[in-house]
């Protein structure tokens, strides 16, 4: 009863739980919170042994590898599922109230929460045992491709193929969709934190030099390309030399990203050959005439529409805010929560 | 399968053109794009993986014969880029067109909202909270007058009472949380100028009468209060016509009595039941001017605990010895048990301070 009371005073959100970034959507409002799925924890020095949040999202962001013995920064999410149970909950309950702050009541909102399409029956009971835990009041799940294919806007309630590619930063979603349903679906997992690893392999092996995630990401952001283009950008890297064990400076063009990529990239392509492979014919058609949907936080990486569309020989059409397209496909589901006749949303 | 194998001539714009005028649309500015390369329609077609009339289409802006409205923005963006072309004048001005959405979105767009800062809402929370409001403040103002465990009695019409004697054989006994029976003829005298009229004009509140229901509690510390006023100055006249406020405390049996009043004269009439009730000592305060008054009874009972108004006479029934507190002594008149007593040498700077009885 108090959570009803509580919950007519909450919005509704519709919550893309990535792997690199968490982003709320609320109706009316779009999207109002994107921030990074990172928790600092801090170990309490000398009695006791509790553990406390010292930071969440951003600035718990700027912390990773940058932190003393006793605080932590991690990522409670690896591959797209959770990792750390508790660290979850913490960082939803964390970002539930920042979306409602303001509020007398403390928020019990309606949830919806995207989930991959290739995570386990366990792993959707845990992500939902953790959004619960966190003070939702009902928690829905629907499938990262049905979202993202929403929120880009594809015709998914028509009896046509229309094929989404996601690359988030865990995960990699491939899905042909068509009448609600989705007809074929492919999760691997391979994401934005496999190239950066792929970026961080390649600098070791070439350079005999170390640097962090975060370098790594700004590499990938400025220079980081999926095709060869005729412009060839370069950036100044700093990283621990392993000879040495002193930092040194390094430039780096977006060539040898190419090339350090190749290896996750193959990966997607991989996955989407073996979708249209897998896709009935009837369907396959249809996206071969109309192309597929880029989506998600790794359709930003240049030229990987091209890439793929060379491949494949069909056409990729970037959607409009990629990174926003789930979150904002999840909340459009959410409105349809309370309506007849329309299976968008994913059994546990 | 669907099939489109030739390229067919552009028929005219079934839409608008934007608002914004003389503004190119964007199928015009990416064919004068690719006209300044010296690029064809089958060489942007072989590049976009798309169909030359799909590119013949998005120049012409014919958008009826291209999917919805999310591939043609991706097309746009795919042609700008393809040109070397900053994509997002293209989609701006696309922007304008007003398309179709997609059925299901179109349906989530249509459906209605209810969100917590829709009026309704807002104007029941007001509500609901402007009531819970009052129901708190109704039941402040309620319990207010309890605190000190003292009411006071509604009197009935003079002329019920002389018709109706035999109902005026109890008087009403109210407590904070009861209302009990008490035999008048139980009470010690009370001399009858004190007593004789009982019109009471100053009344706290009636609706203690209604609130308070006819339940049984054992042992219940019970005070009445028989309100008059402007009692003259304590002469103890007999035929001076008197206003005064009698309470009286006793730790009676349970009993469980109707709702009635009397009329003081009356009750000294009615004949003495045999209910055990303890001998009850009797006080009478007379002020000349307004006076603090704190009264306990034997068993620490407040009596009474606020400011007694000069020109009213207080009357207290209960078990001895009573402790009292005068506020502004000199302005007071003491009688215990039908005697005058003198409380002036407990007077200290306008206070006095005593116990009265055993």
């Amino acid at each position: 009863m108090i959570r009803r009371l509580r919950g007519v005073f909450s919005d509704d959100l519709s919550i893309d739980l990535g792997t690199a970034n968490t982003l709320i959507y609320v109706r009316g409002k779009g999207i109002v919170l994107n921030e990074p799925s990172v928790v600092a924890i801090r170990s309490e020095r000398g009695s006791g042994s509790g553990q406390s949040i010292a930071a969440v999202g951003e600035k718990a962001k700027q912390m990773l590898g940058r932190t003393p013995a006793h605080i932590i920064a991690i990522r409670p999410l690896k591959d797209g599922v959770i990792a750390e149970f508790t660290v979850t909950e913490k960082m939803l309950q964390y970002f539930i109230h920042k979306v409602h702050e303001n509020r007398f009541l403390r928020p019990s909102p309606r949830v919806l929460v995207c989930v991959p399409c290739g995570s386990t029956q366990v792993e959707r009971r845990a992500i939902r045992e953790s959004v619960l835990g966190a003070g939702a009041r009902e928690v829905y799940l629907i499938e990262e491709p049905m979202a993202a294919a929403i929120g880009a806007g594809l015709p998914v309630s028509e009896a046509s193929g229309s094929m989404v590619l996601d690359i988030g930063g865990g995960t990699t979603e491939v899905a042909v969709i068509s009448l609600n349903g989705i007809v074929y679906s492919e999760s691997v997992r391979i994401g934005g934190d496999r190239f950066d690893e792929a970026i961080i392999s390649y600098v070791r092996r070439n350079y005999g030099t170390l640097i962090g995630e975060a370098t790594a990401e700004r590499i990938k952001h400025e220079v980081g390309s999926a095709y060869p283009g005729n412009e060839v950008k370069e950036i100044e890297v700093r990283g621990r030399n392993l000879a040495e064990g002193i930092p040194r400076n390094f430039m780096l063009n977006s060539n040898e990203i190419l090339e350090a990529l190749q290896e996750p990239l193959s990966g997607i392509i991989t996955a989407v050959k073996t979708a249209l492979e897998q896709t009935p014919p009837e369907l396959g058609s249809d996206v071969s005439e109309r192309g597929m949907i880029l989506t998600g936080g790794g359709a930003l990486l240049r030229d990987l529409d091209r890439l793929i569309m060379e491949e494949t020989s069909i056409p990729v059409l970037l959607a409009d805010e990629p990174l926003t397209c789930v979150a904002r496909g999840g909340g459009l589901a959410l409105e349809m929560v309370d309506q007849k006749g329309i299976d968008i949303f994913a059994p546990e | 399968m669907r099939s489109k194998t030739t390229v067919t001539v552009p028929q005219a714009n079934s839409h608008t053109t934007p608002g914004s005028g003389g503004g190119k649309g964007p199928g015009k500015q990416l064919r004068e794009a690719r006209q300044l390369r010296d690029l064809t329609i089958d060489d942007i077609a072989m590049r976009l993986r798309l169909d030359s009339a799909t590119v013949c289409n998005l120049e012409e802006e014919n958008y009826d014969n291209l999917p919805e409205p999310a591939f043609i923005r991706g097309y746009l963006r795919a042609y700008a880029r393809s040109l070397g072309l900053d994509p997002e004048p293209v989609l701006s001005s696309f922007g304008d067109y007003d398309l179709t959405p997609p059925s299901l979105i179109r349906d989530i767009a249509n459906s209605p909202q209810i969100r917590s800062s829709h009026i309704a809402v807002r104007v029941t929370t007001y509500l609901i909270t402007f009531c819970l409001i009052a129901l708190m403040f109704s039941w402040w103002q309620n319990r207010m007058p309890l605190s000190d465990g003292v009411v006071e009695q509604k009197p009935p019409a003079p002329q019920n009472r002389a018709s109706n004697p035999e109902s005026l054989s109890h008087q009403e006994v109210r407590t904070a949380t009861d209302v009990r029976v008490f035999p008048s003829s139980n009470r010690p005298h009370i001399p009858e100028n004190v007593v004789t009229d009982m019109h009471a004009s100053h009344r706290p509140s009636n609706d203690i009468d209604r609130k308070n229901s006819m339940t049984r509690q054992p042992e219940t510390d019970v005070a009445t209060l028989l309100g008059v006023e402007n009692f003259p100055e304590p002469g103890f006249s007999p035929l001076a016509p008197a206003e005064s406020m009698l309470f009286t405390t006793s730790s009676l049996p349970e009993q469980t009595g109707t709702l009635t009043t009397r009329h003081p004269k009356v009750t000294s009439d009615v004949p003495m039941t045999p209910q055990a009730v303890p001998e009850m000592d009797h006080l009478m305060l007379y002020l000349s001017e307004d006076c603090w008054l704190e009264i306990y009874d034997g068993y620490g009972k407040k009596l009474y605990y606020q400011t007694g108004f000069g020109g009213k006479t207080y009357e207290f029934l209960g078990s001895g010895p009573f402790h009292i507190m005068l506020g502004y002594a000199r302005g007071a008149k003491v009688v215990y048990n039908g005697e005058l007593f003198d409380h002036t040498p407990y007077i200290q700077r306008e206070l006095a301070e005593f116990s009265l009885g055993n």
